[in-house]
C-alpha cells in the first residue's frame, strides 16, 4: 500500500487528531515506498479533487533545495526559478498570484503577491514541512480569491501528542551539503513532551554559494556572433573561468544566498480529538541576488539587483479537530509580516537604489463540518468563513555613493503606494450527499468581497485606488465508485481572482521589461472542468485526469508603448518593453492532462511514473508583432514527466533508488516570452535528467541520504527560468536524533 | 516636466535635515577660478560644403539609384517597433543640456546635481553609457566589455566603461563639488560622444536585432520625424546642415536594408555595409564639424570663461575621432587637445585636420 507521491487521503480523516496510540508511532521511512503514508495530510477539499501529496519521507529521499523544489516530481506542476533563491510552482500552467499558498491552514497570499512567478513560497522553510499537498484546478469555493490554477498546502512538522511518563526530550539535528552550489546548512530541533502537551523548537541556517550549472543553454533558432546575446539568452551570466572559453563557463552570477529560520510551536490536546496550538515561524533570507538582474542583460557584471533581505514572520494560534457539533474544526487566528528590501548597486556609476516593501497581514479563518444525516443517504455540510487584512508600506531611495558624504534622495514612491490596504472577507458552504453507497455528490458556493485602497502620489502620476470586488462562485462534483478500489470523478469548479494591490498599484522591473499599474482592472474568473479515474490496488495505483480551465477577463501582460508609461517613470520610459496588466477580451483557455502510475513489486521494489501536459492560449491583446486571433499564454510548461524506482532492504535499513525527470522543448511563446532575456530564442530546449539516490537508516537515530543529480551533466533550463539547473553533483544529508 | 520633477526632488533633498546632505550654501557656491583672458585667434572659415555629393552607392529616398524600392522611399523613418526606449535617453540629454550646456550662463552646483539625477535615472543614459562599446574597433572574438578588466584592456572598443562613463561622471561630480563650467563642457562632450558612438553601434547590431536600427535612428534624431532632430542631430544640423541631411539618408538606408532583408538575422551583408558606411561617413563628418564650430566659438568667445568652456568641449570630444582620422591628422589633433591653454591652440591646424574628412 501507500505508493506514489499521490496519496489516497481519507475524506475527513481528522488525521492529526487520531487516537494517541496511532499518532505516537512515528512512521518508519524505511517502510515507505515513496513516503506516501508517512504523513497524513489533514483533510481539505476531499479526495474528490485531483491532488498529490509529497510526504516528509519523500522529501528526505529526494532532498529538494526548497519547498517549491519538493514539487518537481508532482504531476501537473513545474517549478520555475527567476533566481536561485526563489522558485514559483506552476500548477496546470498557472502560477504566482493565480495559485493559493497555505501553511498550516494560514493563507500566505497577500495583497502584493506578484503577477507571474514570485518568490513567496520559497520562504516556507523546507526543513519545517511535514507534507505538501497540491490541489490542481480552480478552488475558490474553499480558498477564495487567487485559486485559479490550484492550491498548494504545506503542513508543518508537528510534535507528537499523547500520554507519556514524565518529560520526554527529543533532540534532532540535520546537516546538509550540496556540491553544485556548495550549500552548507542544517537544522536543530527539540521536542519536549509532557502530559498532553508538546513543544517544538527549531533553528536553521544555510549558506549557499553561486550555482554551478550544466553549461550555457543556447538559442534554438537564429543567432550570430556579434554579441553574447546572439549566442544564448543574456540570462544568466557566468563567472569568468580562466582556463575555459566563455562558452564553457558554468558558475552563474546572480546566484547564492543565505538563510536563517526559527520556529517554535506548542500543541496541546484539549479534548480527545481536539488540539489547540500556537506557533511562530520565522524566515530570514539575505543577500539573494535576482539572477536576471544581477547583472541585468548587457549591463556590467558588477551591477546587481539583490534582495538584501526577505523576512517573513508568521504567528498564529488555533484549534483543530472535532468539537461536538463542529467536526473537523479548523479555527486559526494569524499574523504575518513580509518584509522585503531590494537594492540595485551600480558601483562603477556610484549609484544605488533601494526599495523597501512591508506587508502586515491579519487573518482569521474558520472551517467545520457538521454531519446532517449519518444513515443513507448520508448528508454533511462543510462551511466556513475567513477574513484577511493586508496593510502595505513601501518606499524607495536613490543614493550617490561616490560623493562624500553620500547623498541620499527619497523617491516619491516605492514599488507600491505607501499605506495601501487590502481587505478580504468571504464565507462558503459545501454540501455532500451520498445517496448510494457508490455515489457521492458535492456542491458548494462562496461569497467574497475584496476591498482595495491606496492613496495617490501626484509626483509619480499615481492615482488613488478605491475599489471593491464582489464575487460569488460555486462548485459541484460527482464521485462514482463502481468498485471499492476504483473511482470515477467529475468536478466543475469556479475560481476567481480579484485584482490585488500589486496589479492595481505596483510598478516594477519584471523579467521581460517594466510593468506599471492598471487601476481599472476587473476580477478574472476561471472555470475548471476535470474528469478523473483512480484505481487503487495493493500492488498498483493508477490515476489519470483530463482537465480544462477557461479564464474569463484573464489578467495578462500586454506590451505597451513608451508613450503609455506613467509620467515621471524614467525606468519605464527607458526600458526595452513597457508592460501593463489588462483584462484580456474574451476567454483564455488551458487544457491538459496528468497521470500517475505506481507499482509495488516483490522484494520491496517500487516504481512510479508521472506524465503531465498543459496547453494554453488566449486572445491576442494587440501587442506589437502579435498575430491576430489566438496566441499562446505566457510560460505554460511543456510536456513533462518523471520516473522513479526504488529498492529497499528492511533488515539493514539500506535503500537505493533512481529518478528520471524530463521535459520536452517549449516553443509556444507568448509575445512577452519572445522578448524575455531568460528564454532562449525559439523556445526552451527539452532535457532529461537522471539521478541516483541511496540511504541508510539505523534504528530511529541516524539517517544518511545521498543524492547524485544530473548524472549526464546536462545544461538545462526549466521553461521561463533565469538559472541553468544544477550541474552534475551530489547532495548529502545526515540526520541524528530520534524522530 | 522632467526638470520640474528633478527640482522638486532637489528641493526636498536640500531641505531636509539629513546629516548626509551637505550645506546648501556650499552647493550653491560658484567656482572661484580665474579663466584668464579670451584667446586671440581667428575662427576658422565655415567649411565648404559645395563639393559635397553622395556616392553613387548611397541611398536617397526617391532617387534613381541602385537600391530596390523599400519602406524608406517616402522619406520617413518607419520604426521597426513603435516604442523606442532610446528616445527617453535623448530626452534626458536635452534636459541636461537645458541645465548645463549654456556657456554664457554657468550652472550651479544644484544644476549639476539635478543633471546627475537625470543622467542616472533607472534605465537612463548612464545605464547605457556603462555598456557602450564601439564595434568599429577590432578585438578578439568574445571580448565582453561588461567583464572586469576588459575595458582597461580594450579602451577604444569598450569606450563606454573605459572612457565615457568616468568622463561624464567625473564632470558631474566636479560640477557638484565646485560648479566648474568646464566640467559642464566635459559632460556635454562626453554625452555627445556617447550619442555618436551609439548611433554607430546600434547600426552594427541591427544585423541580428532589427529593432537596433530604431535605436540608431533614435540616438541620432531623438525620435524626431521629417528630418528633424534632437540631441546629436540638433548639433549636427546646426554645425553642418548637409551632414545632417546625409545622416538622415543614412538612417533611411539602414531601415531600407532591414526592410529588404527582414530575416531575424540579416543576410544581405553587402547592402548592410553600404548603409552603415553611408551613415558613418555622415555622422563622423557631422561630429567633426561640431568641433570645428566650437573652435570658432572659442575664438569668438570674448571672455575667458566661455572660451575655456568651448576648449574643454573640443579637447574632450576630439579623441572620439581618432579612429577615423588619418595618421597625420590624428597626430595634429592629439597634439592640440593635449594643450590646457586655449590661447596656445593652433586653430588653423586643428581645423585643417578636421577638414580632411570626406564631405558626405
Amino acid at each position: 500500500m501507500a505508493l506514489g507521491a499521490l496519496a489516497f487521503v481519507p475524506l475527513r480523516a481528522g488525521a492529526q487528531d487520531d487516537p494517541p496510540d496511532a499518532e505516537d508511532v512515528a512512521p518508519d521511512p524505511a517502510e515507505v515506498a515513496f513516503g506516501a503514508e508517512a504523513e497524513v495530510v489533514p483533510d481539505e477539499p476531499g479526495e474528490s479533487r485531483a491532488r498529490s501529496t509529497v510526504t516528509r519521507a519523500a522529501m528526505d529521499e529526494r532532498q529538494p533545495q526548497s519547498t517549491p523544489d519538493a514539487l518537481r516530481w508532482v504531476p501537473g506542476v513545474a517549478v520555475q526559478q527567476t533566481s536561485h533563491a526563489q522558485a514559483s510552482p506552476y500548477v496546470r500552467g498557472l502560477t504566482g498570484q493565480r495559485v493559493v499558498h497555505v501553511f498550516d491552514g494560514v493563507r500566505l497570499n497577500t495583497g502584493i503577491y506578484r503577477q507571474g512567478p514570485n518568490q513567496y513560497f520559497f520562504t516556507v522553510d523546507e526543513a519545517t514541512v511535514g507534507s505538501l499537498e497540491v490541489v490542481r484546478g480552480s478552488g475558490s469555493v474553499r480558498y477564495g480569491s487567487d485559486a485559479l490554477g490550484g492550491v498548494i498546502r504545506a503542513e508543518p512538522l508537528r510534535p507528537h501528542l499523547g500520554p507519556v511518563e514524565g518529560v520526554v526530550w527529543r533532540p534532532r539535528v540535520r546537516l546538509r551539503y550540496g556540491s553544485a552550489d556548495r550549500e552548507v546548512g542544517g537544522r536543530a530541533q527539540l521536542q519536549v513532551r509532557w502530559d498532553d502537551t508538546a513543544v517544538q523548537l527549531g533553528v536553521g541556517y544555510r549558506d549557499v554559494d553561486r550555482l554551478r550549472g550544466g553549461g550555457v543553454v543556447r538559442h534554438r533558432t537564429g543567432g550570430g556572433t556579434l554579441t553574447r546575446g546572439d549566442v544564448a539568452p543574456w540570462v544568466p551570466r557566468f563567472a569568468e573561468e580562466a582556463d575555459s572559453p566563455p562558452s564553457e563557463w558554468r558558475t552563474q552570477l546572480g546566484t547564492g544566498f543565505r538563510e536563517a529560520t526559527f520556529d517554535v510551536r506548542i500543541d496541546r490536546r484539549v479534548a480527545p480529538k481536539l488540539r489547540a496550538f500556537a506557533a511562530l515561524y520565522g524566515y530570514r533570507q539575505m543577500d539573494a541576488p535576482r539572477t536576471d538582474q544581477c547583472p541585468a542583460p548587457e549591463a556590467p557584471v558588477d551591477e546587481c539587483l539583490s534582495i538584501d533581505r526577505q523576512w517573513r514572520t508568521l504567528a498564529y494560534a488555533g484549534l483543530r479537530g472535532d468539537a461536538g457539533f463542529f467536526r473537523d474544526l479548523a479555527l486559526t487566528v494569524s499574523y504575518q509580516r513580509h518584509d522585503e528590501r531590494r537594492r540595485r548597486d551600480r558601483p562603477r556609476s556610484g549609484v544605488r537604489f533601494r526599495w523597501d516593501d512591508r506587508v502586515d497581514s491579519l487573518g482569521l479563518a474558520f472551517r467545520a463540518t457538521t454531519p446532517l444525516r449519518e444513515a443513507m443517504p448520508r448528508v454533511a455540510l462543510t462551511y466556513g468563513a475567513d477574513g484577511y487584512r493586508d496593510e502595505v508600506h513601501s518606499g524607495g531611495e536613490q543614493a550617490f555613493t561616490d560623493l562624500e558624504p553620500e547623498r541620499v534622495f527619497a523617491l516619491s514612491r516605492g514599488q507600491y503606494l505607501d499605506d495601501s490596504l487590502q481587505v478580504s472577507l468571504g464565507a462558503f458552504a459545501e454540501l455532500e450527499v451520498q445517496p448510494l453507497r457508490w455515489l457521492t455528490a458535492r456542491a458548494g458556493a462562496r461569497g467574497q468581497i475584496v476591498e482595495v485602497s491606496a492613496p495617490s502620489d501626484p509626483e509619480s502620476g499615481s492615482a488613488s485606488v478605491d475599489r471593491t470586488f464582489r464575487s460569488l462562485v460555486g462548485r459541484m462534483g460527482l464521485e462514482a465508485r463502481p468498485h471499492r478500489r476504483a473511482a470515477i470523478l467529475l468536478n466543475v469548479d469556479q475560481g476567481f481572482r480579484a485584482p490585488n494591490l500589486d496589479d492595481l498599484t505596483g510598478r516594477q522591473q519584471v523579467g521581460p521589461g517594466f510593468q506599471f499599474e492598471n487601476a481599472d482592472l476587473q476580477p478574472e474568473r476561471a472555470l475548471t472542468s476535470e474528469l478523473g479515474g483512480r484505481v487503487d490496488l495493493d500492488w498498483l495505483r493508477f490515476e489519470v485526469w483530463v482537465w480544462t480551465t477557461r479564464i474569463r477577463d484573464g489578467i495578462q501582460r500586454v506590451v505597451r508603448e513608451i508613450a503609455d508609461c506613467p509620467p515621471s517613470t524614467p525606468d519605464c520610459q527607458g526600458s526595452r518593453d513597457p508592460f501593463q496588466l489588462v483584462n484580456a477580451p474574451g476567454s483564455s483557455r488551458l487544457f491538459g492532462g496528468e497521470g500517475v502510475a505506481a507499482l509495488s513489486l516483490p522484494q520491496h521494489v517500487a516504481l512510479q511514473g508521472t506524465l503531465s501536459y498543459a496547453w494554453g492560449e488566449g486572445p491576442s491583446l494587440g501587442d506589437r508583432f502579435a498575430p491576430a486571433g489566438r496566441v499562446p499564454l505566457s510560460r505554460v510548461p511543456p510536456l513533462q514527466g518523471t520516473f522513479e524506482g526504488k529498492w529497499r532492504h528492511p533488515a539493514t535499513g539500506l535503500w537505493v533508488g533512481a529518478g528520471l525527470r524530463w521535459a520536452a522543448a517549449q516553443d509556444r511563446l507568448a509575445v512577452s516570452d519572445a522578448s524575455d532575456p531568460r528564454i532562449p530564442r525559439g523556445g526552451t530546449p527539452g532535457y532529461a535528467l537522471v539521478e541516483l539516490r541511496a540511504g541508510w537508516r539505523w534504528k530511529d537515530w541516524l539517517q544518511v541520504s545521498v543524492l547524485a543529480h544530473n548524472l549526464g551533466d546536462v545544461a538545462y533550463k526549466v521553461h521561463g527560468s533565469s538559472i541553468v539547473g544544477p550541474a552534475r553533483g551530489v547532495r548529502l544529508t545526515l540526520e541524528l536524533g530520534p524522530r | 516636466m522632467r526638470i520640474l520633477a528633478c527640482l522638486l526632488i532637489l528641493a526636498g533633498a536640500c531641505g531636509d535635515d539629513d546629516a548626509s546632505t551637505p550645506d546648501a550654501a556650499a552647493l550653491d557656491g560658484a567656482l572661484d577660478r580665474d579663466f584668464g583672458p579670451a584667446p586671440t585667434c581667428d575662427a576658422p572659415a565655415p567649411a565648404d560644403s559645395s563639393s559635397c555629393a553622395p556616392l553613387a552607392t548611397d541611398y536617397a529616398p526617391g532617387a534613381d539609384d541602385t537600391w530596390d524600392a523599400c519602406v524608406s522611399d517616402d522619406g520617413e523613418y518607419h520604426r521597426v517597433q513603435e516604442s523606442i526606449s532610446s528616445i527617453a535617453r535623448v530626452g534626458a540629454f536635452e534636459a541636461i543640456a537645458d541645465l548645463l550646456f549654456d556657456p554664457a550662463a554657468p550652472p550651479t552646483s544644484d544644476d549639476f546635481l539635478a543633471a546627475r539625477m537625470l543622467y542616472q535615472e533607472e534605465e537612463g543614459l548612464d545605464s547605457r553609457v556603462a555598456r557602450r562599446y564601439d564595434p568599429r574597433f577590432e578585438v578578439p572574438e568574445g571580448t565582453d566589455c561588461t567583464q572586469p578588466g576588459v575595458p582597461e584592456e580594450f579602451p577604444d572598443y569598450c569606450v563606454g566603461p573605459a572612457t565615457l562613463q568616468p568622463l561624464i561622471l567625473g564632470g558631474l561630480n566636479q560640477g557638484i563639488a565646485a560648479a566648474d563650467p568646464t566640467a559642464a563642457a566635459r559632460v556635454e562632450a562626453g554625452l555627445l560622444w556617447f550619442l555618436y558612438a551609439s548611433t554607430n553601434k546600434e547600426a552594427y547590431t541591427c544585423t541580428t536585432a532589427a529593432k537596433d536600427c530604431d535605436s540608431s535612428y533614435a540616438y541620432y534624431t531623438g525620435g524626431e520625424a521629417a528630418r528633424g532632430g534632437l540631441g546629436f542631430a540638433r548639433y549636427v544640423a546646426e554645425a553642418a546642415p548637409v551632414a545632417h541631411d546625409r545622416a538622415w539618408d543614412g538612417l533611411l538606408a539602414l531601415r531600407c536594408w532591414r526592410d529588404l532583408d527582414d530575416a531575424e538575422t540579416a543576410t544581405d551583408l553587402e547592402t548592410r555595409d553600404l548603409a552603415r558606411a553611408q551613415l558613418d561617413t555622415a555622422i563622423t563628418y557631422g561630429f567633426a564639424q561640431i568641433l570645428r564650430a566650437r573652435l570658432g566659438a572659442m575664438c569668438d568667445a570674448g571672455n575667458g570663461e566661455v572660451a575655456a568652456y568651448h576648449w574643454a568641449f573640443v579637447r574632450t570630444a576630439g579623441p572620439a575621432l581618432y579612429a577615423t582620422l588619418g595618421a597625420s591628422e590624428r597626430a595634429t589633433v592629439e597634439a592640440q587637445v593635449a594643450l590646457d591653454d586655449p590661447g596656445a591652440v593652433d586653430v588653423a591646424a586643428f581645423a585643417a585636420a578636421l577638414d580632411a574628412y570626406d564631405c558626405p
